[in-house]
């Protein structure tokens, strides 16, 4: 083997090493993701984790050839949420005239 | 030259014990300091520390000049609640300086709401009326009075003002009923009776889809136990009301507030949830829904005076206290997490003030020989009409201090001792 196909083939397994790295830190990421509670945006429509779907392709207009599809943001599963302040309000008042 | 060793002299057994002893006074010093400062920092503050640091903090905050002279940065709509925190204050520690404050604020409310009231507005007029010179007579009073009569007078008259609030999101519209009907009640209202009967019914529309279950419960608690009984009427009388209130009445109000208050040895323990339906895990812990439901509570206990909901206020007591940072910022949860609002920190003020025991004068969070000293002081004086001239020592509001302050003060004494 010469000094250029030994040469290659390094390359070709840094490249290996640095994807199966980048797939450890993109579990590792997913996971605290998860752990941290946010686990409804990680879910399908089924409520199975799938950390591949943060977003569903939906189809917003026409069909077939001449559809128009786009990236829409999963509906998260209801968490309540109390709001900070209270809405203001008082009736009206209607005063008779003399 | 000696060595040391030949200087080693054997020592009188005398001086030795003595020397011993002084290190040991110097360790046990060291031990006592650490001991005491380590209490200081571990004790809650007492409630007149906390009143003044929140105070202090809305006092120098609040827009001095200006179209907006007399409110709170951002929170015009919430000037009601936040002076009536402020006149609390001022009824407590009889600093002037709240007392403008909370004038200034009930004067930006006249101008705002041009004679139509938010429910916590006009209470506050009602606040400010009790710590005027007379709150028998005085400007803040009239203005109630008036309100509640130009309400009658409308077109509709009161039950068509009020059937306004059948339209709202139920539990905002039980805040400010509450409001209303202790306002009524203050100025003794010709309707008042209509007010206090529309809070009933839209009490019973509360559930948890509404917005602040557990907190409009609270406030509800709070105006219904101060202005009749807590009795056996039906709060889903005209059964169109939710679910929950089924089959109960006005006098199971205070035992609903205990059964959600979050127990002992739970995170959040003395707090309150959110919702009607909980589990150990579900949402607690915001500071409004521990404020108003401890109102409830308090307003509850006077009418009634009952041992469990005593324990409960106490574990509320201790759990309000510690949710009050040392600057008197008040936060959305009482972890001190989430948004901070002035108008938090003037609810806080409201139900510190009514977490004061009878006979705690110098607010310390008991009843002692200090208490005791204040009330010697103002002996047999006369003209305490106002809470700020006597010290707050005419215990039984007669207008001197006399025997039968004297009276009262004994018996909170050996009550709180006994305790």
């Amino acid at each position: 083997m010469d000094n250029k196909s030994m040469e290659r083939k390094g390359k070709l397994k840094l490249g290996i090493v640095v994807v199966l790295v980048l797939f450890v830190v993109a579990g590792f990421g997913t996971f605290a993701y998860a752990a941290s509670g946010n686990t409804a945006q990680l879910e399908d429509e089924r409520g199975i984790f799938n950390p591949f779907t943060l977003s569903v392709m939906q189809v917003s207009s026409g069909s077939g050839s001449t559809a128009v599809v786009e990236s829409v943001a999963r509906p998260a599963i209801r968490i309540p949420v109390r709001p900070v302040l209270r809405s203001f309000f008082r009736p009206p008042l209607v005063t008779q005239t003399p | 030259m000696r060595t040391s060793e030949q200087m080693n002299i054997p020592l009188e057994e005398g001086k030795r014990v003595r020397m011993r002893m002084n290190r040991y006074n110097i360790y046990l010093g060291i031990v006592f300091a650490i001991v005491i400062l380590s209490q200081s920092l571990l004790m809650a503050a007492p409630i007149g520390t906390v009143v003044e640091n929140i105070a202090g903090r809305l006092n120098d905050e609040q827009i001095k000049n200006g179209i907006s002279k007399g409110s709170w940065p951002g929170e015009a709509n919430l000037t009601g609640s936040i002076i009536s925190g402020i006149a609390v204050a001022y009824k407590l520690k009889c600093n002037i300086d709240y007392r403008r404050s909370a004038e200034w604020g009930g004067e930006y409310i006249l101008w705002a709401a041009q004679g139509n009231y938010y429910g916590d507005e006009i209470y506050a007029l009602t606040r400010l009326s009790q710590i005027a010179s007379d709150p028998n007579d005085n400007p803040w009073r009239t203005v109630v009075t008036d309100f509640y009569d130009n309400v009658r007078k409308s077109i509709g008259g009161t039950e068509n003002y009020v059937s306004n609030f059948y339209d709202i999101e139920p539990s905002t519209a039980v805040f400010y009923l509450s409001h209303h009907v202790v306002a009524a009640y203050y100025v003794d209202a010709k309707d008042k009776k209509i007010w206090r009967e529309v809070l009933i019914y839209v009490l019973s529309r509360v559930d948890d889809s509404s917005i602040y279950p557990v907190m409009s419960l609270g406030a509800a608690t709070w105006a219904l136990a101060q202005t009749g009984p807590l009795d056996q009427t039906k709060i889903h009388s005209s059964g169109e009301g939710a679910p929950y209130w089924e089959s109960r009445k006005l006098a199971d109000l205070p035992d609903l507030l205990v059964s959600h208050q979050v127990q002992d040895g739970q995170p959040g323990a003395g707090g309150f949830y959110w919702q009607f339906w909980h589990t150990e895990g579900s949402p607690n812990g915001y500071t409004e829904d521990a404020i108003f439901a401890t109102r409830g509570l308090v307003a509850a206990y006077y009418a009634n005076p009952d041992p469990n909901l005593e324990s409960a206020i106490l574990k509320a007591h201790a759990a309000l206290i510690d949710g009050v940072s040392l600057d008197g910022k008040v936060w959305e949860r009482l972890s001190k997490e989430g948004s901070i609002f002035y108008t938090y920190s003037g609810e806080m003020l409201q139900v510190l003030g009514e977490l004061i025991m009878t006979g705690d004068l110098d607010l310390d969070g008991s009843i002692n020989s200090a208490d005791y000293a204040i009330l010697v002081n103002s002996w047999y004086a006369s003209d305490c009409a106002h809470y700020c001239c006597c010290y707050g020592a005419d215990l039984n509001q007669d207008g001197t201090v006399d025997f039968g302050d004297l009276k009262i003060m004994v018996d909170k004494w050996l009550e709180y001792s006994s305790r």
